[in-house]
């Protein structure tokens, strides 16, 4: 699952539309889906953000979940083109001072910049920053990672002012049409993250991982047992890609010391 | 893999080691990086909740300025741990390579690669150390790869060839370089010197393709250790891990075979051998991440804080493996960890 984080309504519209999701009444809070992915709306500030990808992390509670903030961000004339869209390397958080570092790991032609998070909008030229500025990567990030690795969390930014009028002087359709104009870079790198998603991949399959359970039960495993058969098993299948293990406990063992003999041939047959 | 940023393609440099040379040649050799000015490397190398693994598809270079201590006595998993005066230190943090039982996945959050560039800050806590060892008939011996593969970055970074020029100049000190690389060629040309110890690690072809696959191939390995013991470099052959298979005391014993039919063996300063070991806690640690090598789901035991195989089977293979070494070095030449 990806889940795409923003700010406004007006920045989730042109993925909403190009991706074709459904809003998900369930959550309190705006959720957009479909099979694959997710579009949440924080809200502007840091205030909604962690309580909001946590109550959504928590129904899924899958550690192969990819979050990207998409949104808009304030930029410098010197450094920064409206329109543009940035790949964020490093994250300020002005009131705390800490940084912060996404990863970069994924093959990217997007142009990188730094980020800094504000508490209130800047619209007084924003000449004190070199980075671009936000009110919300900080926070995203720090609630991200409380739930996945660090590589599954990106920031996508695209530049809609010079700080010269702060955010919530943006029109929305200005907003939305930013945000539009970029939703094939946007729909690359989404995809990109997708192929990432796909590397990592269980060593067991499901149908090892039934008989492993089935084993637990009817031998009546020990935590310890248990723990030591998944192992062995892991150890059997990268041995052995695509063989069957054919060992087939069929009756449940009479006595602790026919399952701890049981248990031993079995662990055995998974070291051969 | 295409997926994937070429190495180096970030480098993340501490505001304060900008201006020392090291820095400026990284920066120089990847001018094509994007540079990310950080406070402190471990900002960045110590976040939580990294993946080793994935980030070694794509290695992030951090340069920072070390702060003390710059010098660590040996760990009891060396071979050499008991002798007096046996130290190592981290010029590098992890390895261009990444292998398979290699205890810097459990060590360390992150597969990115530290370069600290305040060297000389290195070399001057080994000189005063020098002044005041407990037992100064010996020499000081200081591990400098321990952490890393320092001559697999020779290419990169120069730091081997300093670190040699260094040594050749202290009175009673030997470095040891531990290395898989095939990158002798870089330093050839320098003048052998007793106080260099040359370590090659060394694996049948099978392991090596097997559990050392982004290190190159034993016979490059081996012809590198070659070149270096030819040149009248001190040479150290390290055998270590052994893998125990099934037929491996057959593989070892024609990996022995090749490597002392090109390799003098009189001219060898000594050879290691050991079982795969690591400490109990980065081997948690990494099993927790479900590691894709196999290495990590045989049945050890975990004694003294260490994971290795049961004792018993151990000392029979190590011992095989030492008879057959006799063959070619006497056996006070053998290092083992038992």
């Amino acid at each position: 699952m990806q889940c795409i984080i923003s700010a406004l309504k007006s920045e989730s519209q042109p993925i909403i539309d190009s991706f074709g999701l459904k809003r998900n009444n369930s959550f309190p809070f705006p959720v957009y889906q479909n099979k694959n992915i997710s579009q949440l709306i924080v809200g502007v500030g840091k205030e909604n953000v962690e309580q909001r990808i946590s109550l959504f992390f928590d129904s899924y509670k899958s550690k192969n979940m990819y979050f990207i903030n998409i949104g808009i961000a304030g930029g410098g004339k010197g450094n920064s083109k409206i329109g543009e869209l940035y790949l964020i390397n490093k994250i300020i958080d002005e009131q705390t001072k800490k940084h912060f570092f996404p990863d970069i790991l994924a093959n990217s032609t997007i142009a990188e910049h730094s980020i800094t998070t504000v508490n209130q909008s800047v619209s007084n030229g924003g000449g004190s920053y070199t980075t671009l500025v936000d009110m919300e990567a900080s926070a995203i990030y720090q609630a991200c990672i409380k739930s996945v690795p660090i590589h599954h969390v990106s920031f996508l930014k695209i530049v809609s002012d010079y700080m010269d009028q702060g955010i919530f002087s943006l029109k929305k359709e200005t907003i939305q049409l930013l945000v539009k104009n970029k939703i094939e870079v946007i729909a690359a790198f989404i995809k990109q993250q997708h192929n990432l998603q796909k590397l990592k991949k269980s060593i067991l399959t499901n149908e090892d991982k039934n008989w492993i359970k089935s084993a637990k039960i009817k031998l009546n495993l020990s935590e310890t047992q248990f723990y030591k058969i998944n192992s062995l098993f892991k150890g059997y299948r990268l041995k052995n890609p695509y063989k069957k293990f054919e060992e087939n406990i069929i009756k449940k063992p009479k006595s602790k010391k026919e399952r701890n003999q049981l248990f031993k041939k079995t662990c055995e047959k998974l070291s051969a | 893999m295409k997926n994937f940023q070429p190495n180096f393609s970030h480098i993340y440099i501490e505001e304060n080691a900008k201006d020392y040379p090291l820095s400026k040649l990284a920066i120089e050799k990847f001018s094509k990086s994007t540079i990310i000015q950080i406070k402190h490397y471990k900002d960045v190398f110590n976040r939580p909740n990294q993946d080793f693994q994935i980030q070694k598809s794509s290695m992030k270079l951090i340069l920072a300025k070390k702060t003390a201590p710059f010098l660590y006595p040996a760990s009891e998993m060396v071979q050499e741990f008991g002798s007096p005066n046996v130290f190592y230190n981290t010029p590098i943090l992890n390895c261009l390579y990444n292998c398979d039982y290699c205890f810097l996945q459990g060590m360390y959050n992150s597969g990115n690669m530290v370069v600290f560039v305040n060297e000389n800050d290195f070399m001057s806590a080994i000189t005063e150390k020098m002044r005041s060892l407990n037992v100064i008939q010996n020499p000081m011996i200081v591990a400098i790869s321990y952490n890393t593969d320092i001559m697999a970055m020779e290419n990169i970074l120069p730091l081997a060839s300093r670190w040699i020029n260094f040594a050749k100049h202290q009175k009673n000190l030997i470095i040891e370089i531990r290395t898989k690389s095939a990158l002798f060629s870089l330093i050839e040309k320098m003048n052998p010197s007793r106080a260099i110890i040359l370590s090659w690690t060394l694996s049948p072809e099978i392991i090596s393709a097997k559990f050392e696959s982004t290190s190159p191939p034993f016979k490059s390995r081996l012809s590198s250790a070659k070149s270096a013991v030819e040149k009248d470099w001190q040479v150290r052959l390290c055998f270590d891990p052994v893998i125990l298979f099934e037929g491996w005391f057959e593989i070892y014993t024609a990996f022995f075979n090749e490597v002392f039919n090109n390799i003098d063996s009189k001219k060898i300063r000594d050879v290691t051998i050991g079982v795969f070991r690591m400490n109990k806690d980065f081997y948690k640690r990494i099993k927790k991440r479900e590691p894709t090598s196999e290495l990590f789901y045989q049945d050890y035991e975990i004694k003294d804080g260490v994971v290795s195989l049961e004792k018993n089977v151990r000392i029979k293979a190590l011992k095989k493996v030492k008879k057959v070494l006799a063959k070619y070095l006497p056996e006070n030449k053998i290092l083992t960890w038992m």
